[in-house]
C-alpha cells in the first residue's frame, strides 16, 4: 500500500557550500553587477587617452626626424616620459574596463553549480543563458506524487454504491 | 580509473567549462590587441615587446582573478590564487591566455609600430 505524497512539497536540496558560507557568496552577485556598470566608461576613457598618446608619439617622431638640431634616425629617438606614462596608464585602464566587462565565470563542479542556482534562482541571469541557468532540480520538484490505488478504488466503489 | 571514478563522484558541468573558457579567451584576445597598440606606440623592439606583452598578460589574468574569481572562490574556503572552482587545470587561467593572444598582439604591434614610426 502506497502512502500519498504531496508533489508540491519543496525539496530544499542545498548541497554545498554550508549554509554559514552562503551569505558570502550571495553578496558576490550584486557587487559584480555594480562593478560591471563601470566597465564601459573606463574602456572609453582609456581608449581616448590611448588615442591621444598615439597621436603624441606620432607627432614627436615626425618633429624630431625633421628638426635640424637632432638629425637622428626615427628609431633611435626616445619618447618623452609622459607619453610612456600616458600609454601605460591608458592600457591598464582599458584592461581594467575589459576585465570588469567580461562575464562572471560559472562554477564547474556540478554540486557547486546546482547549489548556487538553487539558492539564487534563475532570475539573476539574462535570457541568453536561460537553459544554462534553469533550476537543475526542476525534475525533482515538479514530479508527480504517488497514486494511492486502493483509496481511489474504494472511493469509486462508494461512488458506485451512491448511484444505486 | 581513479580519475574516472572521481568524475563520477564529482561531476563537471560541461556548459560551465565552455562558458568559462570562452570568457577567458575573449578577454585575452581583446586585451592582447590592446597591448599590441601600446607596444607599437612605445616603439618597443624585439625582446622588450614580448616582455611587455607577458607582463601585461599576467596582469590581466591577475585582475581577472581578483575581480571575478576571488570573491566567491575565497568565500568557498579555497586557498588564494586557486582557480579550481572555475577552471579544471591549475595553469589554465594563468598561461593559456598568453598563447591565445600572441598572434593578435604581434599583428597590432607591427601595425602601430609602422604607423607611429613611419
Amino acid at each position: 500500500m502506497l502512502v500519498p505524497c504531496r508533489a508540491s512539497t519543496k525539496l530544499h536540496l542545498t548541497f554545498s557550500p554550508a549554509p554559514s558560507q552562503s551569505p558570502a557568496s550571495s553578496h558576490q552577485q550584486p557587487r559584480s553587477n555594480t562593478m560591471a556598470w563601470l566597465s564601459r566608461p573606463l574602456t572609453v576613457i582609456g581608449l581616448v587617452i590611448l588615442a591621444h598618446g598615439c597621436y603624441s608619439a606620432h607627432e614627436h617622431t615626425v618633429l624630431s626626424s625633421t628638426s635640424v638640431q637632432h638629425p637622428t634616425s626615427p628609431s633611435a629617438t626616445s619618447l618623452p616620459l609622459d607619453i610612456y606614462i600616458e600609454t601605460i596608464a591608458a592600457t591598464l585602464l582599458i584592461c581594467l574596463g575589459l576585465v570588469l566587462g567580461s562575464g562572471t565565470p560559472e562554477p564547474i563542479q556540478w554540486h557547486t553549480w546546482a547549489g548556487k542556482i538553487e539558492r539564487e534562482g534563475d532570475s539573476t541571469s539574462g535570457d541568453a543563458d536561460k537553459e544554462l541557468r534553469s533550476n537543475p532540480f526542476n525534475a525533482l520538484e515538479a514530479r508527480s506524487g504517488f497514486i494511492n490505488i486502493s483509496k481511489l478504488r474504494s472511493d469509486f466503489v462508494k461512488y458506485q454504491q451512491l448511484g444505486k | 580509473m581513479s580519475s574516472e571514478q572521481e568524475l563520477q563522484i564529482n561531476p563537471i558541468v560541461q556548459d560551465s567549462v565552455a562558458h568559462n573558457t570562452k570568457t577567458l579567451t575573449n578577454l585575452h584576445s581583446l586585451t592582447a590587441s590592446l597591448f599590441g597598440v601600446g607596444a607599437g606606440i612605445l616603439g618597443l623592439e624585439s625582446y622588450y615587446g614580448f616582455l611587455f606583452y607577458i607582463a601585461f598578460s599576467i596582469t590581466t589574468s591577475l585582475l581577472f582573478y581578483i575581480l571575478q574569481i576571488a570573491p566567491s572562490s575565497l568565500g568557498e574556503g579555497r586557498a588564494p590564487l586557486d582557480s579550481g572552482r572555475y577552471y579544471r587545470g591549475a595553469l589554465e587561467l594563468w598561461t593559456s591566455g598568453i598563447f591565445n593572444g600572441l598572434p593578435g598582439f604581434i599583428l597590432t604591434w607591427t601595425l602601430f609600430y609602422g604607423l607611429v614610426r613611419a
